[in-house]
């Protein structure tokens, strides 16, 4: 695009003036702090105690504000200490896919060519399956366990980031600074990390944000079929799974709060990821 | 366009064998000793060689890979494990009840979708558009899991309007079927929505800036019919290829709306293969979507390029 590039200060402006961007923000300050901190606020043991099992699914009242569990555990507690296990799970993924999919994005770009087209090939074959099967897949494959989520999901990222990254290095490879560094003999990856990728570091961002969303989506909707998460562990998607076959008995607490908490979360982090989006590109 | 055609029919091919790759190290190799992660760690060795030997996973790598890709291409993808039938059957079935159940979401959103892109386009800032887009957008990233609880209590639970799982009972009539698949279907309707209306959204703006609406409006027509005849024609021409390239997004929804609503399709196929470690149903129902979804694009990209004379009568393309 031939817009004038806005300045740094501008994007930011932009991005403060936005009130989706807040909205959005404030919802994922809040989880971020339950998932932190959620140890210390959660009324009753999330993991539950053996004397729990004598209130079973019993209706939000002043002890359980949302109700307890089939296993009689607080509702409240655990649907707090859930944060902890998506975010960690969904910004580990996604953390990992964005460094391998900029490195190899930076590469590919660079050398252009062969691998260029072989990468391709590779990103078509992949999102050829919805990341749910895919990673259903995998996990079977590998057997359950939440690193296996983390890897598959990074994995799969990998190649779609680096293809954003990838055209952003194309279009930065014409520009002088880039030519000026290659006549001074400059190392080709000192040129790559040092001289592009400040550059393109918006792309990045904005990949990041979006790819956050989608990694969010995917544990959970993992978890919802029961794979990646033990069945201990205080997780939303798990909740749910385990709980939906009560709802026609009445039952809808154990389901609808986590269900919510879902809700609130993966919309706040698409509502920021939107509004970064509008800012930086 | 004809060498458009082959080329991009090529590409199709040549993606499809690589996912064929990636499944089978998916299925046959990451796992190991397939015998043993199916029969699990109690099982005698020789049980566990026994099984290995029927399902042929102690030959060499390659050479079973040629005999499950031999397989695929004539339509023989092996037996299921824990069903005890052939893979090409139970998917077969399987995804005929997924495209009953896709079919009646699209036939809702692809209208739904385009008349609210067509509103907030034309009412663009206003309370319309801020409810397609936000609405739209917060809809599509919501999970089919939570949007289908919340369904569920509201339609099933509360109200009574309608059932809350996607079977009906056996020889049911085509509307009791058809009530069945309601909420399951509006489930993938609120995923596929925000984005459809985006696109039309998009487009419509887009020609309604254009130079031709501009003189269509300077010559004095009157606005329904610029909007008609100039702006929609226009508009609606990347609205059919991206409604043809959610069918991806649609396979994805299943695996879980068909889990939520306990209904026999290709996701609830998928996810029990899973749970099971049923490698050969697992790998042959992959590899079927995928087809599915590769052909889903190749409809796509042709009936786009063939609705835009630019692209069909460029010649080289």
């Amino acid at each position: 695009m031939t817009v004038p590039i806005a300045s740094r200060s501008q994007r930011w402006r932009v991005l403060r003036g936005s009130a989706t961007f807040w909205v959005g923000a404030t919802i994922v300050v809040i989880w971020v702090v339950f998932a932190i901190f959620g140890d210390f606020i959660t009324p009753f043991d999330p993991l539950g105690t053996p004397a729990d099992v004598l209130n079973r699914l019993e209706q939000p009242s002043g002890d359980h504000p949302l109700g307890t569990d089939e296993l009689g555990r607080d509702v409240l507690s655990r649907v707090l200490a859930g944060a902890r296990q998506v975010m960690t799970v969904a910004l580990a993924a996604t953390v990992l896919g964005t460094i391998f999919g900029t490195a190899l994005g930076l590469l590919v770009g660079y050398a252009g060519g062969i691998v260029d087209d072989i990468l391709s090939r590779i990103l078509d074959a992949f999102l050829s399956i919805p990341l749910v099967i895919t990673g259903m897949l995998a996990l079977t494959a590998l057997g359950p366990n939440t690193f296996g989520v983390i890897v598959v999901i990074g994995l799969v990222f990998t190649p779609i980031i680096a293809k954003t990254v990838r055209a952003a290095v194309l279009s930065e490879r014409q520009l002088d600074y880039v030519t000026a560094a290659q006549l001074r003999r400059d190392n080709s990856l000192y040129v790559l990390f040092v001289e592009i990728l400040p550059n393109v570091a918006n792309v990045i961002i904005v990949e990041f944000t979006v790819r956050l969303g989608y990694a969010i989506f995917t544990v959970l909707a993992l978890s919802f079929l029961g794979f990646g998460v033990e069945p201990s562990i205080p997780d939303w998607g798990l909740m749910i799974a385990q709980h939906y076959g009560f709802l026609t008995g009445g039952f809808w607490w154990p389901v609808l709060f986590p269900a919510v908490a879902i809700a609130s979360l993966v919309v706040a982090v698409n509502l920021v990821a939107d509004s970064v989006s509008q800012a930086f590109e | 366009m004809g060498r458009f055609i082959v080329r991009r029919i090529g590409l199709a091919l040549i993606t499809l064998a690589l996912l064929s790759v990636l499944v089978f190290i998916g299925t046959q190799l990451l796992p190991g000793d397939v015998g043993r992660r199916v029969l699990g760690p109690f099982a005698t060795q020789e049980s566990v060689d026994i099984l290995n030997a029927r399902l042929g996973t102690d030959r060499p790598l390659l050479v079973q890979y040629t005999d499950w890709i031999g397989g695929a291409v004539t339509g023989d993808l092996g037996d299921s494990i824990t069903l005890a039938r052939p893979v090409t059957e139970l998917v077969g079935r399987a995804l005929l009840n997924s495209a009953k159940l896709g079919a009646l979401a699209f036939v809702i959103v692809v209208p739904l979708s385009i008349l609210g892109g067509i509103l907030a386009a034309l009412r663009r800032g206003k309370l319309v558009d801020r409810i397609v887009t936000v609405g739209g957008l917060s809809a599509t990233v919501i999970p089919e899991f939570v949007s289908g609880i919340i369904l569920i209590l509201v339609f099933a639970v509360t109200l009574g309007w309608l059932p809350g799982t996607a079977s009906a009972p056996r020889g049911s009539g085509f509307l009791t079927q058809l009530r069945h698949l309601i909420l399951p279907a509006m489930c993938l309707v609120l995923v596929l929505f925000g984005y459809i209306a985006r696109i039309t959204r998009a487009g419509v703006i887009e020609a309604l800036e254009a130079d031709y609406t501009r003189t269509a409006i300077l010559k004095g027509l009157p606005r329904s019919i610029v909007i008609r005849r100039e702006v929609l024609r226009n508009a609606l021409l990347p609205t059919i290829a991206v409604v043809a390239s959610q069918v991806g997004y649609l396979i994805g929804g299943l695996v879980i709306v068909e889990t939520l609503f306990s209904y026999q399709g290709i996701g609830q196929l998928l996810v029990g293969a899973a749970r099971n470690a049923d490698f050969p149903l697992l790998a042959g129902g992959v590899l079927v979507v995928g087809a599915v979804f590769q052909v889903s694009m190749l409809l796509a990209d042709l009936s786009y390029s063939w609705l835009n004379p630019r692209i069909r009568l460029g010649g080289s393309g």
